[in-house]
């Protein structure tokens, strides 16, 4: 909303910067980071004390604070500390249009399910959380509203029926029907969800992919958004998706805030809370600078880690159908456990799944010139 | 006035199942969300 002060640089010459996209994405990524810092310790202490109640010290901590924590131990519920810093630094910084309308939208109504498992499980010590039907209900009402949004709104609705895909300069089908564009939408959102969820188990793990997830999305949101840049790519020109940038950039400071916390050991996890929301963001983003299916690469850690389990489970059911005895493709999944069951630490396991995320962000970019 | 003020204030505070901080809490964010919404919607 500090983009409305940019027509009033004639009173004072530096609100101009306000106007750009590029500026505004600093100050979202800062001011992310400024208040995960501020708030984290103190929802920090909340979570602990939902879970454990009221007074609880660790007293295996003393002196050297969190190297003792274990992850029986660890609160939980610290998505809460993402979302209000990216909700609040991307209301701040970012235009409101029909775009960031609806990633906020669907950011908020995932963060919500995941919140009320997370706080039945702490609090009400139901380790079952909510029932399943209230999850897809919640995902698909998220999906169902946005999409409506999206074929609504005159500035979204021209553009949100093309299908591009990673590679080809013009779209593959210039205008889908809206129950393929509902189910494209609802795979991506509800897949990406769960495949963060998944991946959610070592310290700093999913957070840490998100951050070049969030990178590499909020570059292609500013290109997709900059009728030069996409001319010159030779990529989807979406008027006002430049926007997202500054979401993806609220996203990039609230994830490093927050790993700050997450990282090895780890005083605070993200739970459902958070997973279940992050996935639905950068699906939505992606669904709404038609990169779909470059997230698939960009995001392929998370698309690892899911596919470890499908196939781990589609494999032990297969060869028990077919052999009677159940065969194993991996030592466990999701796949970082199957490196740690080989041995190697859980630091190493995440330091070197962040450096393939990387690797997967770079080559989600090259996307953007190979075409 | 006050008085019932403070009984009216005290039976919430009881049957609310979260704090007041975190009541006012949502609910700035529930006003800032709307005024967001519909900026970004209008045409």
């Amino acid at each position: 909303m500090l983009r409305y002060l940019s027509a009033f640089d004639h009173v004072f010459g530096p609100l101009r910067l306000l106007h750009y996209i590029t500026v505004r994405s600093v100050g979202a990524a800062v001011t992310a980071l400024f208040i995960g810092f501020i708030i984290g310790p103190r929802l920090i202490r909340r979570f602990r004390e939902l879970k454990f109640g009221h007074g609880y010290i660790d007293e295996r901590t003393g002196a050297l604070g969190a190297t003792y924590f274990d992850k029986k131990h660890t609160p939980t519920m610290g998505g809460l500390i993402i979302f209000i810093s990216v909700f609040f630094s991307a209301v701040l910084w970012a235009e409101p249009n029909v775009w960031t309308v609806v990633a906020l939208f669907v950011y908020t109504a995932l963060t919500v399910p995941g919140w009320r498992d997370d706080y039945l499980k702490v609090v009400h010590k139901n380790k079952d959380g909510i029932r399943s039907w209230e999850k897809i209900a919640c995902q698909t009402g998220a999906t169902v509203i946005a999409l409506g949004v999206l074929l609504w709104h005159p500035q979204s609705s021209a553009r949100i029926r093309e299908l591009w895909l990673p590679f080809l300069t013009a779209a593959v089908i210039p205008h889908m029907h809206w129950a393929l564009l509902l189910v494209l939408l609802y795979l991506w959102v509800v897949g990406f969800s769960n495949a963060i969820n998944l991946t959610d188990g070592l310290d700093g793990l999913a957070v840490g992919c998100t951050i070049t997830v969030a990178l590499v999305l909020g570059i292609m949101a500013y290109s997709a958004g900059n009728y030069k840049i996409a001319d010159y790519l030779l990529i989807s020109y979406v008027p006002g998706t430049g926007e997202l940038a500054v979401v993806c950039s609220a996203l990039i400071g609230a994830c490093m805030a927050f790993l700050w916390y997450n990282s090895h050991p780890a005083e605070v996890f993200m739970g459902d809370t958070g997973s279940l929301a992050l996935g639905g963001l950068i699906g939505v983003i992606a669904f709404m600078i038609h990169q779909p299916f470059t997230l698939v690469i960009i995001g392929g850690v998370f698309v690892m880690e899911l596919l470890s389990v499908v196939f781990q489970v589609g494999w032990f059911k297969w060869t028990k159908r077919r052999t009677g005895t159940g065969q194993r493709l991996f030592l466990m999944a999701p796949i970082h456990h199957h490196f740690q069951k080989k041995g190697w630490p859980e630091t190493k396991v995440v330091l070197r799944f962040w450096v393939l995320s990387l690797g997967f962000g770079l080559a989600g970019l090259a996307t953007l010139k190979l075409r | 006035m006050s008085a019932m003020i403070k009984a009216i204030t005290k039976q919430l505070d009881a049957s609310l199942p979260f704090s007041r901080t975190t009541m006012l809490a949502v609910a700035l964010w529930a006003a800032v969300f709307t005024v967001f919404i519909v900026l970004g919607l209008s045409r």
